[in-house]
């Protein structure tokens, strides 16, 4: 005598990441290759981590091969191509694009382009129901599946851009005494704007007065920098931590002129402070700041008179130029496949149990009033499950992973074939164990915890 | 001997339970006062429960699945037959547990929960 045990899983996802770089006009930065910057998996991106980028007005692309499936089977509904992606700087104008293209081996698709990406990462997604050449999709299209982005960038024009600068090098004069950190000046002050690094830092000696530290910065991207230059900003963090004189400014050497702003002395360690200094004109010119200035220019701060008891120390340097044109550079940190589908029935066919225990409850409640009398009522099912035992002596361990994978699934499973008929419904798995009997042989008892659906 | 499970739809006959065991139990509250005097006070029966146990042994199947669906139901069930006539009353089914007995022979032994609707008069 037998039984039977069936389930419909619902729709699952297989999600599917680059395994290697098909084709490539994007730059990689963080990692090697392309691919190896955007397989970060959906929901662990790693961001500024690593990702590729263009910030091209022409029409570039990336493609990439992708994971083949292993055991799915079923019917696919359809294959979903996502990216997670941000401008730098400002936002895509409606002239610029960014795309998702996917590729069967036999014809290429492209989704319609995304007009909301701006500074902060955003998911873009397209859903294809049939694949790029015609046709229901089938599991040897998905492990022939080539995915990808394609993009231009075009022009924002706005009163006040602003393009941020890190130090590249050390400039002309690195004259204070007292650093925190291994490498050359401008590497212990080059971090990131969002990311700080209090650990490396640099400071004046006592005697270290009326002295530089000057740094050069990145030149500016022709491809992406352009406009009229309404001002720049010398940014600097510095905390001091004995006496509270405004000891560094900040500076601009350009031409042969080197001009220094206000004195700060920041906020009290271990607490830091952000200060900048503002220059509308090149003051070695007076005029307006120019990109051939920019690209010439070394920023960096001064002290003024160092106390013998004072310390203040700055850990952070970098210039924001303000301007009315970029090329936003795109950049993609994430790109990977979903291939939603719907696993086939399943039934597994066991021996009739050794034993079935069932179990009925309700929540029965009793409300006693003040004058005595009390009412009981029923609260609704507290439970009603059933308990089978039984024992398998052949295809037993592949019965069992069937019985696994209806677990996995979650979804409900139907029982069909017990001797009282009235088991014979819907159930959800509250729990399957099995044990081997009988040393290696192919022979298991198994318990199953039913709830009733 | 029997008795009788009854509800306005339907009703299930079953041997005698085997066991039987009648817990109530009441709301004593315990106020101590500031001068050190306290006072017990009943503020009413809290649960009044019969719980039986036995074998079902004909129309197993049909017996256990009409218990099930008065409890489904939520229906008032009315106990006739129990020897101890003091218990032959009204009842909630709070739950219903059985559970095959000799392998696959149709026998199932139950054990039952009952909430009391009623107090004899």
């Amino acid at each position: 005598m037998t039984f039977t045990i069936t389930q419909q899983p619902n729709s699952a996802n297989l999600y599917l990441y680059p395994n290697g770089s098909s084709a490539t006009d994007l730059t990689a930065f963080g990692e090697t290759e392309n691919y190896e910057c955007v397989d970060d998996i959906w929901h662990t991106s790693n961001d500024d981590t690593d990702y590729v980028y263009s910030s091209a007005s022409s029409t570039v692309s990336d493609w990439y091969t992708l994971e083949d499936h292993t055991t799915e089977t079923g019917t696919i509904n359809y294959v979903q191509i996502t990216s997670k992606v941000r401008s730098v700087d400002a936002a895509l104008s409606s002239s610029a694009t960014y795309k998702l293209i996917i590729d069967d081996t036999s014809s290429t698709s492209l989704s319609d382009s995304f007009t909301d990406i701006n500074t902060t990462y955003s998911i873009k997604s397209n859903v294809w129901t049939t694949k790029p050449s015609g046709g229901a999709w089938t599991w040897t299209d998905i492990d022939n599946l080539k995915a990808g982005i394609l993009h231009s960038s075009a022009s924002s024009e706005g009163d006040n851009i602003s393009s941020s600068f890190l130090p590249t090098a050390n400039g002309d004069l690195n004259q204070f005494t007292r650093t925190l950190g291994t490498g050359a000046h401008w590497e212990l002050v080059d971090d990131p704007i969002d990311s700080p690094d209090t650990n490396t830092r640099i400071w004046p000696n006592h005697d270290d007065d009326n002295e530089y530290e000057l740094f050069q910065v990145a030149n500016h991207d022709p491809a992406i920098h352009a406009g009229t230059i309404s001002k720049i900003r010398v940014y600097f963090r510095l905390t001091h931590d004995t006496g509270d004189t405004a000891q560094l400014a900040g500076t601009v050497r350009v031409g042969s002129t080197t001009d220094t702003g206000t004195y700060y002395s920041g906020g009290v360690y271990p607490a830091w402070e952000t200060k900048y200094e503002e220059w509308v004109t090149n003051p070695d010119t007076s005029s307006a700041w120019t990109w051939s200035d920019i690209d010439s220019l070394q920023i960096g701060v001064r002290t003024g008179n160092v106390g013998v008891n004072d310390t203040c120390a700055f850990t952070q340097v970098y210039l924001i130029v303000y301007h009315t044109k970029i090329f936003p550079e795109i950049r993609t940190t994430q790109c990977y496949a979903v291939v939603n589908y719907d696993p086939p029935a399943s039934t597994v066919t066991l021996n009739t149990p050794m034993t079935l225990s069932a179990s009925h409850s309700r929540k029965i409640g009793r409300v006693t009033f003040p004058d005595g009398s009390y009412e009981v009522d029923d609260y609704g099912r507290a439970g009603k499950s059933l308990k089978i035992t039984g024992h398998e002596t052949s295809s037993a361990a592949a019965n069992m992973q069937k019985l696994k994978d209806m677990c996995h699934y979650g979804e409900k499973v139907t029982i069909a074939g017990l001797p009282d008929s009235n088991h014979n419904t819907d159930y959800m798995i509250r729990n399957f164990s099995y044990k081997q009997a009988g040393g290696m042989v192919d022979r298991y008892i198994w318990s199953l915890d039913l709830e009733e659906d | 001997m029997t008795y009788t499970i009854t509800t306005n739809t339907t009703s299930v006959t079953l041997s005698t339970p085997a066991l039987l065991d009648h817990t109530i139990t009441e709301k004593i509250s315990n106020n101590l006062f500031p001068d050190g005097t306290d006072e017990q006070t009943d503020m009413g029966k809290s649960s009044d429960v019969l719980k039986f146990s036995g074998l079902i042994t004909s129309d197993v199947y049909a017996s256990a699945a009409s218990i099930n669906t008065m409890m489904d139901d939520k229906e008032i069930v009315t106990i006739t037959g129990l020897p101890d006539s003091n218990l032959n009353t009204d009842y909630m089914i709070k739950s219903f547990n059985y559970k095959t007995q000799g392998g696959t022979v149709s026998m199932y032994s139950y054990d039952i929960s009952l909430e009391r609707m009623r107090d004899r008069l």
